[in-house]
């Protein structure tokens, strides 16, 4: 517990540098401090793999099942899909726009409590390990989209600029990794549902019931629908798909955190919302 | 075009597709934010006159079997038939048909002196790219050599198509004969499941619970019965283990207590019967009614109210409320065996055991289901990771030129600079 604590402390403050590392590169364009930022975020990775690696030897199972294990290993995913992005697409810039959503992830597992708790009889099943390791990756790709696609916004608005224009690569470049990156995350979230669905069938003899974190799975699943059918069919490669990319991570992070946190609760935030309509 | 046709074309549009998709996500968002499936009543307490009538009018509050979003699905379907499904011949005229000059990427052209070996070298060319098969045609005067590969990619589309269509119409059977029911009882007991010709034997139940007096599993032994009372299957089914039996399927859902009774009325006794948590018994005749409102098994009372330390049955204590013609005339906690006394009246509540609690389901078209999922997950591979790849070599007087669809351009004109390079000194 002390390792997995010192260790997940140390990678929320090297996540923390390598985001100030990043912005200040950005703001004051300094390209040395880029390298030190993607330093910071390879020497975080490496904690935060022993982090969750000495809780799954802790709890004998793989931290997927609270809210603090799929926020930490969430926030993992985004750092490994933007360790291998970075290291396929070489271009520094990505990190100041993905290290905040990553911030944001690894900041809301460290409000969540980290105290180890035996799986509740439902989430004792091996669904759990597809339907929640593929999340984790489906969420981690989401995010580098929605980080490209914000860089898209930027070096659209910025055309003039010479160290945007430097530093990142082409809009159509741009536009084409944020749709691999959301291909992938695509095939990831469908086989999420999908293992979901067969896992509420075991458990409940219903695979799908239209509970609130299903309906907003289906919901993001077809924002991405449609972002991938009208940058096929109808040529989209511009700001408007970057928009779709950016509102799918939005519905990402609603399934996830709001989800728990506003419609749980049926009867008290879901009423206020419905009655501010 | 006569309005048939240009409705047709509409429905079949994948801007239509779209369309439906996003309404249908969209209205979701409401389902998801309205409590769904709930009593009327609950809809006119939380809400204004005016949010409920609207609730209950545009059936809000079960959204998902309302008329329209069953109509959006079902045109949905019909547009996912209409728009891919049915242009299955197309994907295969693609896949055997010769390429097209025009839809091909130009890369090079390469200009040969003599033509000895000529077909060894397009040969190796392809060879190089990795196209094992190499087809030769005549068109127009013109020799066309082509090859493809990965052409099952060309199926990604359809079969994402496909597998959602499937899916839909599966869940949608699924819902139409969906049944549903449920049992409960303790052990010993036998139930029979109302809508079916089964009895539930329910042997024993127990519960593990972990050092930390968490629960680590529920465990209900039990026998399926068919209405002579013989044995069609028998399992110890627990959370994510049901038992099936021709479609059926008994899930363990919930647990509680239970107690027996013994209602006396001048010290003679007037019934026994059993009694669940959160259950009346109701003696019409007196107009009397005891509710047995909860079990606490290690019972203490604190300023917080009434709570138990643990699942262990050291101090054991009922929770109860009596009622005379349908007014409250009692509330109070009484230990197993204890007599509750209201005017000639006795009530013991004796012996706390637990009850399992089922869910019996049958849900039709889960196979469908299964295999439209699979379909889709096939297909995304496909489309996304699978790329066709068509090369192709047009012979036009001294020239070759190349055309490819899917191969990298850089480095093909690399590979086709070398070639040549090599080409030219061979002659």
């Amino acid at each position: 517990m002390l390792i997995e604590n010192q260790s997940f402390n140390i990678t929320l403050l090297l996540y923390c540098i390598a985001m100030v590392c990043y912005f200040v590169f950005f703001m004051l364009r300094k390209e040395k401090l880029a390298d030190y930022g993607s330093l910071m975020i390879k020497i975080g990775l490496v904690f935060h793999t022993i982090s969750l690696t000495s809780r799954t030897v802790e709890a004998a199972r793989l931290p997927l099942s609270n809210q603090y294990e799929f926020a930490t290993s969430f926030a993992w995913g985004i750092a490994i899909c933007y360790f291998e992005f970075e290291r396929r697409y070489k271009f520094k810039v990505l990190g100041t726009f993905v290290t905040p959503l990553l911030l944001i992830v690894i900041f809301y597992a460290a409000m969540q409590s980290r105290d180890i708790r035996p799986l509740m009889p439902a989430l004792q099943s091996n669904w759990i390990l597809i339907h929640v390791s593929t999340a984790i990756f489906s969420y981690g790709a989401f995010a580098i989209a929605c980080g490209i696609s914000m860089m898209y916004l930027l070096r659209d608005k910025f055309k003039q600029d010479t160290f945007i224009t430097k530093n990142m690569p082409s809009l159509q470049m741009l536009d084409t990794i944020s749709y691999r990156a959301i291909a992938l995350g695509f095939v990831m979230l469908t086989v999420v549902i999908v293992s979901g669905a067969i896992w509420a069938d075991k458990a409940w003899g219903r695979y799908w019931q239209w509970d609130p974190k299903e309906t907003w799975s289906f919901i993001t699943w077809v924002i991405y629908a449609i972002y991938l059918h009208v940058r096929i069919s109808k040529g989209w490669k511009d700001k408007k798909t970057a928009w779709f990319a950016i509102i799918g991570f939005v519905s990402i992070l609603f399934t996830y955190v709001g989800v728990n946190t506003i419609l749980s609760g049926y009867h008290s935030y879901a009423m206020l919302l419905w009655n501010m309509l | 075009m006569s309005i048939i046709h240009k409705v047709i074309k509409q429905v079949k549009s994948m801007k239509f597709g779209i369309f439906l998709l996003a309404l249908l996500g969209g209205l979701s968002v409401f389902g998801s934010i309205i409590p769904q499936g709930r009593e009327i009543p609950f809809y006119h307490s939380r809400f204004s006159e005016m949010k409920s009538n609207l609730i209950l009018s545009l059936k809000l509050n079960d959204i998902y079997h309302s008329w329209y979003f069953i109509g959006l699905s079902s045109l949905l379907s019909i547009n996912l038939l209409l728009c891919s499904i049915l242009r299955l011949d197309t994907i295969i005229r693609k896949i055997k048909g010769v390429p097209s000059i025009g839809k091909e990427t130009y890369i090079e052209n390469i200009t040969f002196r003599q033509s000895d070996n000529l077909e060894n070298y397009i040969n190796n060319l392809f060879d190089n790219f990795g196209f094992k098969k190499v087809i030769k045609k005549d068109k127009n005067g013109d020799e066309i050599y082509y090859s493809k590969k990965n052409s099952i990619g060309y199926f990604g589309s359809w079969c994402i198509h496909l597998g959602i269509l499937l899916t839909i119409i599966s869940y949608g059977y699924g819902q139409y004969t969906h049944f549903s029911s449920e049992v409960y009882g303790v052990p010993g007991s036998e139930v029979e499941v109302e809508g079916t010709e089964f009895t539930v034997s329910i042997e024993d139940f127990r519960i593990d619970y972990r050092e930390d007096g968490t629960v680590g599993q529920y465990y209900t032994n039990m026998k399926l019965l068919n209405d002579k009372n013989e044995l069609l299957n028998s399992k110890e089914i627990s959370v994510n283990h049901p038992l099936n039996y021709k479609g059926y399927n008994f899930y363990q859902s919930a647990t509680g207590w239970a107690t027996n009774i013994q209602f006396m009325k001048d010290e003679k006794e007037v019934v026994e019967d059993l009694l669940y948590e959160g259950t009346f018994f109701v003696d019409e005749e007196e107009g009397l009614a005891i509710q047995f409102t909860k079990f606490f098994p290690d019972f203490v009372a604190t300023e917080g109210g009434l709570f138990t330390r643990s699942h262990e049955t050291n101090n054991p204590m009922f929770l109860y409320a009596l009622f005379f013609n349908g007014r409250r005339v009692g509330m109070n906690v009484v230990a197993p065996g204890d007599v509750i006394e209201w005017n000639e009246y006795d009530i013991i509540l004796d012996n706390p055991k637990m009850y399992t609690y089922l869910q019996v389901n049958k849900v039709k078209g889960k196979l469908g289901a299964a295999l439209g999922s699979l379909l889709v997950m096939i297909g995304l591979v496909l489309a996304f990771y699978i790329k066709p790849v068509t090369m192709m070599v047009k012979k036009t007087g001294n020239k070759l030129l190349v055309y490819g669809n899917g191969l990298e351009v850089v480095q093909s004109k690399t590979f086709i600079n070398k070639q040549i390079d090599v080409y030219n000194e061979y002659h």
